[in-house]
This record gives C-alpha cells, sequence and structure tokens, in this order.
C-alpha cells in the first residue's frame, strides 16, 4: 500500500509575510529531520494577491524552496458567493480537485499564518493518517513563539489547557462544549471537499461552519492528532480584544444564520457563548455584593463557586506548566498573577465588546513580530 | 674566533706576555734559556715546553718548531722577525671595518702573499670583532626578512584555509552520517510499512449531493519531498530558529508529565473547590443576614451559569488524558 499523501496547507491573507515564512519553514525543517514519516509531504500556501504584494521576494524564496505557491486570484467567486478565508479554502477545494488530490489517499493538514510545526506534529500527523480511523483530526495548540510574558499571552496560556476539553467535546457526539480549532487540524480531503467551505457572505469563524457541516455530514469522525502546533500570542490586548470579538461574531453568526446546525447542536452552541456572555455579570454581581446583601442566598452559590474558581486557576498553572518546557519565565510570580487578571478581564470583556459592533473583514490581527520588542526574552526553543 | 684570553697581544699597559709576542726582536730569549728554566720547574709561562707554548705546531724531536731557526744564522732569524712585524702590522688593516656605504673609502687590500713574505705559521686571519658586524646589515639580510616574512604570511594563510576546509569537512562527515542514519531508518520503516501495511481508507457514507471526486484518481507518482538538504541539520540546528526547540522528545515529556499528574490534578481541584467552598458557606452562616428580595437572587444566579461547563471541561480533561495515548514515537516518554 502506498503511503498517503500530505499536504500542509497555509491559508491567509499573506500580509503576516516574516511569519508565514517561519512557519512554511518549520514544515520544512522538520520534513529534513524527520525520518519514519508514513506520507508523502506537499506545502501549500494560499494567500490574497495583496499578500502577495506585501513581500513577492520572500514568497518566490519559498517558491524556489519546493513550496506551492497559490496566489486566490482578485475576481475568484464561489458558486455560494463565500467571502475572506472561506473563499480562499474553497479556491484550494478546486484546485485539488483539478489536480486529481481529492481523494481518501489524501489529507490537508490546515495551518494559520503563524502555525509552526515540531517533529512531535509531524509524527503524530503520520500516525495519524496510518491508522485511518477518523476523518477530521485536531490536537493542542502551544504558544511559545515570541513569548514575551505580557498579558495577552498569559491569557493563551489557559487556551492550550482548555485544548483537551475541546479535544474530549470535539470526539463526543453532538460536540457538547463546542470545541474545535481552525488550525492544526487535519482533514481526509475527499471528506473536506465533499462538506466543503463554501457558504454564503462572510463567516468569521468559517472553522466552526466547517466543523458544524461536516458533523452534520459525516457524524463523529473526529479523532484526537498527537503532537502540539506552535503558534503565537496577540502582540497588545487592543489585537486580542478585536480576536476574541471575531470568535463571538463567529459563534453568534453560526447560531443565527447556520441552516446546518441541528437543534440540539445549536442548544449547545448557544449554552457555550452564554457561559462567556455571563463572565462579566459575575464579575458585576461580585462587586456589588460589596454593597447589596445577598444573605442566605450565597450558602447554595458557594458550594459551586470554588469548583469555578479552582478550575480557572488550574487551567493558568497547568498552562504554564505546558509551556515550560518552551518558554523562559522572566518575570515574578506576582506580576504573572497580575496580568493573567488583566488578560482574563479583556476575554470577559470581549463578547460584550462584539455585540457593541458589527462585524468586519478588516480585523487585521498583526503577527509578525514589531521590530522594537520581543527581544527581551528567547523562547527557549532556542536554547 | 680567538679571545682577549688566548690572544698573544699584550693588553695596554702590560708586559708583554711571551717573548714570541713582543715587537722588539732584541727581548727575545733563546729557546734553550726557557727550556732550561722549564727543566727548573720556574713558574709562568715563560716555562712551558716549547710543544705547549706552540701547540699548533709539531714539538717533537724529529720536528720541532724552531729547531731550523735555533740552528740557523741570525739573518734567517731576522727575517723571521720581520714578517712577524709586517703581519702584526698588518692587523690593524684587517681589523678595520669594511662597511660599503657609499662614499666610504675602500679599505686597503691586504699585499698578496708570496712565497718569501707568507707566514707560515699565521692562521687565517679571524673575522672582525661582533660590534663591527653589526654596525651594518647586509643589503641580503633585508631582502631575505622581505621573502622570509611573506612566506611566513603565506603559510599562515594557508594553515588558517585548511583548518576552515577541515572544519567544513567534519561538519559534512557529521552531515553525511545523519543523512545516512535518517535513510536507514527511513528505509526499514518503509519496509516495516510494505510488509504490515496500513489501514485502508475509511468508507465514506453517502453523500446527498453527488461527490465532485475525478473519475480517476491522479496522485502525483512523485511528490517532491520539500526543500532538498542543502546544508547539514546540525548547522540548521544551531541557528536560532524558533521551531528547532519542538522536538519529540519535549512532547513526549510535557504531555507525559502532565499525564502523570492527572489524578493529583483531580485531588487538587476537589480539595482546594471545596475548602474554598466551606470557607464561603462558613462566612455565610456566620453573617446571620435576613433573607434578600425575591428579584435579588436572580444575581447570584448569574454565577451558576458557567458551572455546567466547568464540570464538562474538567471530566473532559481527565478523559481525554486517560483514554488516549497521546505520546509519539520519536523519543522517550
Amino acid at each position: 500500500m502506498k503511503p498517503p499523501t500530505v499536504i500542509f496547507q497555509i491559508t491567509a491573507i499573506g500580509k503576516n509575510a516574516r511569519a508565514l515564512d517561519e512557519s512554511a519553514r518549520s514544515v520544512l525543517y522538520w520534513l529534513r529531520n524527520t525520518p519514519r514519516l508514513w506520507f508523502r509531504p506537499v506545502v501549500w500556501v494560499l494567500i490574497e494577491p495583496e499578500g502577495y504584494a506585501s513581500a513577492p521576494e520572500l514568497y518566490d524564496a519559498l517558491g524556489r524552496e519546493g513550496i506551492r505557491l497559490l496566489v486566490v486570484p482578485a475576481g475568484f467567486t464561489t458558486p455560494l458567493g463565500a467571502l475572506g478565508k472561506a473563499r480562499a479554502l474553497h479556491y484550494a477545494t478546486e484546485r485539488r480537485v483539478e489536480l486529481g488530490l481529492s481523494n481518501a489517499s489524501t489529507w490537508i493538514y490546515h495551518q494559520d499564518e503563524e502555525t509552526c510545526v515540531g517533529e512531535d506534529t509531524l509524527l503524530g500527523i503520520s500516525s495519524f493518517v496510518r491508522s485511518g480511523r477518523h476523518l477530521v483530526g485536531s490536537g493542542v495548540i502551544l504558544y511559545p513563539i515570541d513569548w514575551t510574558g505580557t498579558p495577552t499571552h498569559i491569557q493563551e496560556l489557559t487556551r492550550s489547557y482548555d485544548d483537551f476539553r475541546v479535544l474530549d467535546s470535539m470526539t463526543e457526539p453532538g460536540n457538547p462544549t463546542a470545541g474545535f480549532h481552525g488550525s492544526h487540524i487535519l482533514v481526509r480531503a475527499d471528506a473536506e471537499d465533499l462538506a466543503g467551505w463554501d457558504a454564503p457572505g462572510y463567516a468569521p469563524a468559517e472553522d466552526l461552519a466547517f466543523e458544524i457541516r461536516f458533523r452534520a455530514r459525516f457524524g463523529s469522525v473526529f479523532g484526537v492528532l498527537n503532537g502540539f502546533a506552535y503558534e503565537k500570542g496577540a502582540y497588545s490586548l487592543a489585537d486580542q480584544l478585536r480576536q476574541r470579538r471575531r470568535w463571538v461574531h463567529g459563534v453568534l453568526h453560526a447560531l443565527f444564520r447556520s441552516r446546518d446546525l441541528p437543534r440540539s447542536r445549536r442548544v449547545t452552541v448557544a449554552y457555550s457563548a452564554l457561559s462567556w456572555f455571563s463572565a462579566l455579570p459575575s464579575i458585576l454581581v461580585l462587586v456589588a455584593s460589596l454593597f447589596v446583601h445577598y444573605g442566605p442566598l450565597l450558602f447554595f452559590t458557594g458550594v459551586f463557586t470554588g469548583f469555578v474558581w479552582v478550575s480557572m486557576v488550574t487551567a493558568y498553572l497547568e498552562g504554564f506548566r505546558l509551556h515550560s518546557e518552551y518558554v523562559r519565565r522572566s518575570t515574578s510570580l506576582p506580576r504573572l498573577v497580575l496580568y493573567g487578571i488583566v488578560g482574563a478581564l479583556v476575554d470577559i470583556a470581549a463578547p460584550w465588546f462584539a455585540l457593541l459592533t458589527r462585524p468586519t473583514r478588516n480585523d487585521f490581527i498583526p503577527k509578525d513580530r514589531p521590530a522594537a520588542s520581543g527581544q527581551s526574552v528567547r523562547p527557549r526553543a532556542t536554547d | 674566533m680567538a679571545g682577549s684570553r688566548t690572544s698573544p697581544n699584550p693588553k695596554p699597559g702590560e708586559a708583554p706576555a711571551s717573548p714570541e709576542s713582543s715587537p722588539d726582536p732584541g727581548g727575545l730569549e733563546e729557546p734553550s734559556v726557557a727550556q732550561r728554566r722549564a727543566s727548573h720547574g720556574e713558574a709562568g709561562t715563560d716555562g712551558l715546553p716549547a710543544w705547549a707554548r706552540f701547540p699548533h705546531v709539531d714539538s717533537s724531536r724529529e720536528g720541532r718548531a724552531f729547531d731550523s731557526e735555533t740552528e740557523s744564522s741570525d739573518e734567517a732569524r731576522r727575517a723571521e722577525t720581520e714578517r712577524v712585524l709586517r703581519e702584526l702590522d698588518g692587523l690593524p688593516e684587517e681589523m678595520r671595518p669594511r662597511g660599503r656605504a657609499a662614499g666610504a673609502p675602500p679599505s686597503p687590500r691586504p699585499p698578496e702573499p708570496t712565497p718569501a713574505n707568507e707566514p707560515p705559521l699565521a692562521e687565517p686571519p679571524e673575522a672582525a670583532a661582533p660590534a663591527d658586524l653589526w654596525d651594518s646589515p647586509d643589503t641580503y639580510l633585508e631582502e631575505r626578512l622581505r621573502i622570509a616574512n611573506a612566506t611566513a604570511t603565506e603559510l599562515g594563510r594557508d594553515l588558517r584555509t585548511i583548518a576552515e576546509t577541515w572544519t567544513r569537512v567534519v561538519g559534512n562527515i557529521e552531515s553525511l552520517e545523519t543523512e545516512v542514519k535518517h535513510a536507514h531508518d527511513e528505509v526499514a520503516f518503509i519496509r516495516a510499512a510494505a510488509r504490515g501495511g496500513g489501514a485502508p481508507p475509511r468508507r465514506l457514507p453517502e453523500a446527498a449531493t453527488p461527490a465532485p471526486a475525478p473519475t480517476s484518481v491522479r496522485t502525483p507518482a512523485t511528490v517532491p519531498r520539500p526543500g532538498a538538504p542543502t546544508r547539514s541539520p546540525g548547522a540548521v540546528a544551531a541557528t536560532h530558529v524558533p521551531y528547532a526547540g519542538f522536538t519529540a522528545e519535549r512532547y513526549n515529556r510535557t504531555i507525559g508529565a502532565l499525564k502523570a499528574r492527572r489524578r493529583r490534578l483531580a485531588a487538587w481541584t476537589f480539595v482546594s473547590a471545596g475548602v474554598i467552598s466551606l470557607a464561603l458557606v462558613t462566612v455565610t452562616a456566620l453573617a446571620k443576614e435576613a433573607m434578600p428580595p425575591w428579584w435579588l437572587s436572580v444575581l447570584p444566579a448569574v454565577w451558576m451559569i458557567p458551572v455546567p461547563f466547568f464540570v464538562l471541561s474538567f471530566r473532559g480533561t481527565q478523559r481525554v488524558l486517560r483514554h488516549n495515548h497521546l505520546e509519539v514515537p520519536g523519543g522517550p516518554p
């Protein structure tokens, strides 16, 4: 039996050229240095024309390294009129069909522009495609690249630990806590092309829409992908806020616009959103308790409050432990606690900020390291 | 070179050390007298036997140095004395510096020795004094130094080139060894995979819409392995790329540690949550507050919204860590 083909597909606008370059080169590096991979690799970089125009030399250099560069034509339209990233992903689908790569022996590993891979990622992919038990795989993402210990980066620690919740929910029928990724996912090509990325208009969270469509079509075919992916957090609180706002808009878009969302799934997605929205009122009620006495009502709430608080603190602690092999702590513990609180406040405010603003396609989150920052702390990976 | 210790010339203010060195021919003593003094045990150079005073000549009875002169006439002795005196007169000329500076007068050429005036016992003239030699270096010396300097520089450059080449060769050998090992692993893995085979691809369920799958699957026969090795992996690893440290070993260590503390994590969560909750309930009980208006109960209920989410999250995390073999086969767990 011939080994399958894995397409490492980096889909982005392309304006964060240096971050994308680093991601592509991480794939090349570990393909070169990891034997015993049971697949034949291909690397695709899928960008928009404006992204290519921002750094043509860099992208041409990647092309000379053996990477296939796909620039989505400016006039390209999908049958349903998808916009944004979904449009580019649909374009890649059409290219695969043209090349005869839309089959059961081809897999697509989806990467964002800042998604670097490691040896473990490739070995995890190899094991996954060799087992062939699932059509989609997803794993845990760490955020050690360009780590500087800012409030945003501290907040990202919790996302890594939360990924275990995502993996469990994703592999459960119905995905009870609505967990999925847009990157670090591995999808069999024929199944992905059948489910498709095409959707009317602009979907702020095209990955959630895809997961809903895919699950509706193929059922619970999701598996755990071993190996981390390595990404980077936003560089500022404003970027973090805008990134979270886009996620909330994506959830709301799926709730109110997705025709493929079953009723049961709609409930779970709504509850997940409600949990996030409840964070800010919880804080306000807590502050209000200084003036308003809730009295015996606290007998009931006090029983569960401890569990919620401990779960939140555990997410920070275990998230940091997951990163401890990859980043060097440069700030004191009190500062870490303070930064964690600041980062959490941004996440708490994000859904309400999203309600007050409209979705926009211009939410460009810089991922290229600013020239003047990020130099004080080097990732431990470079030691 | 003869030193002052062996020089027969007297030092300034000193009396002649030996009768032979005396410029005064009238001061010479006859060998017979010296021999007599020696035979009487007189101290001093004059008392030495002839073989000791003239070690460069055969002083035996058959070849005695002065036997012929001793037995010759006074005229022969005078001629001998004159030759010695001439030779002594020529010494200052020999000692004169021989610089070749422009305008310097040429040193007087010593008289050609003739059989008549050739000193039979005189040694070849000694070289000039050291101070005179270093006074003005030879022109060829500068040239030789220049050549030697250039050669040394070139030699150093060649050595550095050899060292760099050696370093490159060592790096290439390491790269070659690494690639050969990887190739060996790759071949062994492919052979094992060919024997065992992979799982057949699962058939997709019937789609509601026709699949746009091609009629003939046209997978490229040879998918190019991107990024053919152009430099050694070690060299790449040495550069500061953040992804170079994302190894399977680190991953296995990280994920293994998390799995190992899964039970402790659960225990810590329950115990800590219990302590906090107990404290809150105790404080509420001690406060002994009155029941608030009914509508206020809505507010604390907000805190209860995410409780199921956190419970599911805790359960899911524990389940993923317990049921999944999360390690990858690349490094020690």
